[in-house]
């Protein structure tokens, strides 16, 4: 309790609040921009956060990412451009309510939720964190290799149509990463006696490329078309609005907060299954997709919490369970701070000043961002012929500001490539950055396995846990999709 | 009973992704089992040097390689559902690309400034239709603007001729 209360001491000095600030204002702004979404948000920005104190880039990062969100949701509801996918759900009822002149409702029921779902979430990594690290302290190189083949399986099941594609994806994945020098051989590995490859493909240039110049190329490829004129009008919700909305964000919360601790359960999944919950427990269903204010809060509730608690496996474990959480562990790892158990103990004052940052966060988007609402909406309508190449310069910048290397360049613009082609023919890209911050912990656990003896294997129960669980997530995801197409 | 109706409610997000049912591509087999020769070719010449650690290393790599051989002929047997999106703005992102890659061959050559500055002028004018005046305008302001925030940031970017002055 005393750590918990220091470290929300510690998000509140100027430094960390201006950090905090800084970072909703910026993410909110790029979430707003139509085609970028919180992954590109953060991709994009990462680079530019590199010169900030360790605490402050990881508290800026996380703003970034809540606050680009809130922004896609804000364009979702008031243009029907979801900034991402999970605000598709939340399109859905919300342009319906500006459609029908509520948008102020719809925006003031979303931010509310979201702020709830966010501190709930919060609380529960503040909660959790410490008892998940202890746990996490007992794992050894099976316990970890079971971990990361398990996370691998999940995402490659949840992330996309088809598990076959997903598990294609995540293989290529890996083996991209290993591409570069291999400390332990001594040896490049598959770089064909090229010494520039000797360098590998860095994360950050490999995520900018995927998401960031991924979605311009989109972008240039989908022309976007004019937005309709709205008027914003009352914000707050009548009293029944409120405890609709209310009610359904307290279950979306409910059910987003223990999903987001899975590998693959990315926000976006979870708003869409907390969405079709609300709706079969709904007495009238045929409202939603019509302009129910429970629509809006159950996807933008869900895909807060589940966002919230993505960070839980992270920060004990030191295993990302989407995209998003890959960059910030690559965050931490640019400051050598490993994450996983130890950010409880040997960086503990780091930790929960983060931990306490998040409540910061949500409460500095709430009191924002609703009377911003107006400013956001007119940003969103800057025409994607002035943006799109004012973001794949800044993607380019950014690449080559980590190391002043234009092989990162290029590696960025490859795989700009690469994920616009992938997104095109519809194979999912998650797998694919998993596998890239996976693929190192599955092979380095595999080697000490190896290594001690892989009669160690069996006696690990935990491994086998992990296995079984494997199994379960491909058996279940093939069964549910199985039904999906029925 | 809480959690069953939860679980059932994932069909209908999986139900909601798109993608029309038309044949595999036969690009994406070819592609994938290229990849997976490569990498087990490299692999075994990696496992047959007398390297430490490199049968460990090479092993990993033929794992990985054949692990994608099997999963490519799985795909080619069993999936038949590919969703490519139909081919509409192709030259538009042919465009996009090949700016892109212009930009980045000529930064270290003419430098941050002025292939900033030519590459929004094309970005606008080539694909955006903007008229020149605008064009050139929003090119020069962005180059410059940025230039300056860069040096404040103290981001290194190449020079160029135009050397730009540092920002203390």
């Amino acid at each position: 309790m005393d750590a918990f209360l220091l470290g929300i001491l510690g998000a509140m000095t100027p430094e960390n609040l201006a950090f905090a600030l800084a970072g909703c204002l910026i993410g909110t702004l790029v979430g707003v921009l139509p085609g970028i979404g919180p992954v590109s948000s953060v991709a994009i920005l990462f680079p530019f956060t590199t010169y900030l104190p360790p605490t402050g880039m990881i508290i800026t990062l996380a703003a970034i990412y809540y606050g680009a969100m809130y922004g896609g949701s804000t364009t979702a509801i008031l243009m029907n451009v979801p900034g991402e996918i999970s605000s598709v759900v939340t399109a859905m009822d919300g342009y319906k309510m500006t459609k029908k002149g509520r948008p102020g409702p719809a925006l003031a029921i979303a931010a509310i939720v979201s702020f709830m779902a966010g501190i709930a979430g919060a609380t529960f990594i503040a909660l959790a964190g410490p008892s998940v690290a202890r746990l996490a302290l007992h794992f050894g190189p099976a316990e970890y290799l079971g971990l990361g083949l398990f996370s691998l399986t999940a995402i490659a099941s949840l992330s996309g149509r088809s598990l076959l594609r997903g598990a294609i994806v995540a293989v290529v994945g890996m083996i991209l990463v290993i591409v570069g020098y291999d400390d332990a051989a001594d040896f490049g590995r598959l770089t064909f006696g090229n010494q520039t490859l000797l360098e590998g493909f860095t994360l950050v240039p490999v995520m900018i490329g995927l998401f960031g110049i991924g979605e311009m190329l989109r972008v240039y490829e989908e022309k976007t078309g004019a937005f309709q004129k709205f008027k914003i009008g009352k914000l707050m919700p009548n009293r029944q609005e409120l405890r609709d909305g209310l009610a359904a964000g307290a279950r979306a919360t409910a059910i987003g907060i223990p999903l987001g601790i899975l590998p693959g359960m990315l926000p976006s999944v979870t708003s869409f299954i907390s969405y079709s919950y609300e709706k079969q427990r709904s007495k009238t269903p045929e409202r939603f997709g019509k302009g129910a204010i429970e629509g809006v809060a159950s996807a933008e509730a869900a895909n807060n919490a589940a966002a919230m608690s993505n960070l839980l496996p992270l920060m004990t474990l030191g295993i990302p369970t989407g995209p998003t959480m890959a960059l910030i562990m690559a965050a931490l790892m640019v400051y050598g701070l490993n994450p996983g158990p130890l950010l409880f103990t040997v960086h503990a004052e780091f930790t929960w000043t983060v931990i306490g940052s998040f409540f910061v966060a949500n409460i500095i988007l709430l009191i924002l961002n609703l009377p911003l609402v107006g400013l956001w909406a007119r940003i969103a309508t800057i025409p994607q012929g002035i943006l799109a190449p004012i973001v794949l310069i800044l993607c380019l910048v950014g690449s080559f500001s980590i190391r002043s290397s234009f092989f990162d360049v290029w590696v960025c613009v490859m795989f700009g490539l690469i994920g616009w082609a992938l997104t095109r023919a519809n194979w999912p890209l998650a797998p694919l950055c998993l596998a890239y911050v996976l693929g190192p912990i599955i092979e380095e656990s595999a080697r000490q396995v190896i290594a001690l003896s892989p009669v160690l294997l069996l006696e690990r129960p935990i491994f086998w846990v992990f296995m079984a669980m494997s199994g379960l997530s491909i058996w279940l995801t093939r069964r549910m999709w199985a039904k999906a197409v029925e | 009973m809480y959690f069953c109706k939860i679980a059932s409610c994932v069909p209908l997000w999986r139900a909601n992704e798109g993608g029309a049912g038309v044949s595999i591509k036969p690009i994406e087999l070819v592609i994938l089992f290229i990849i997976s020769v490569v990498v087990i070719g490299d692999g075994i010449v990696l496992a047959g040097s007398t390297r430490i650690r490199a049968l460990e290393s090479g092993g990993y790599e033929i794992l990985l390689g054949v692990t994608l051989a099997c999963l490519t002929s799985f795909y080619w047997i069993k999936e038949k559902r590919a969703g490519w999106m139909d081919a509409q703005g192709g030259l538009q992102v042919a465009s996009a690309f090949g700016i892109l890659c212009g930009y980045a061959i000529v930064m270290p050559h003419l430098g941050y400034l002025l292939s900033s500055f030519l590459a929004v002028l094309a970005y606008m004018r080539g694909l955006g239709g903007y008229r020149w005046r605008m064009s050139l305008v929003f090119a020069v302001v962005f180059a410059v603007a940025s230039a300056w925030l860069w040096a404040r940031l103290i981001i290194i970017l190449p020079q160029g001729p135009l050397p730009w002055p540092e920002i203390s």
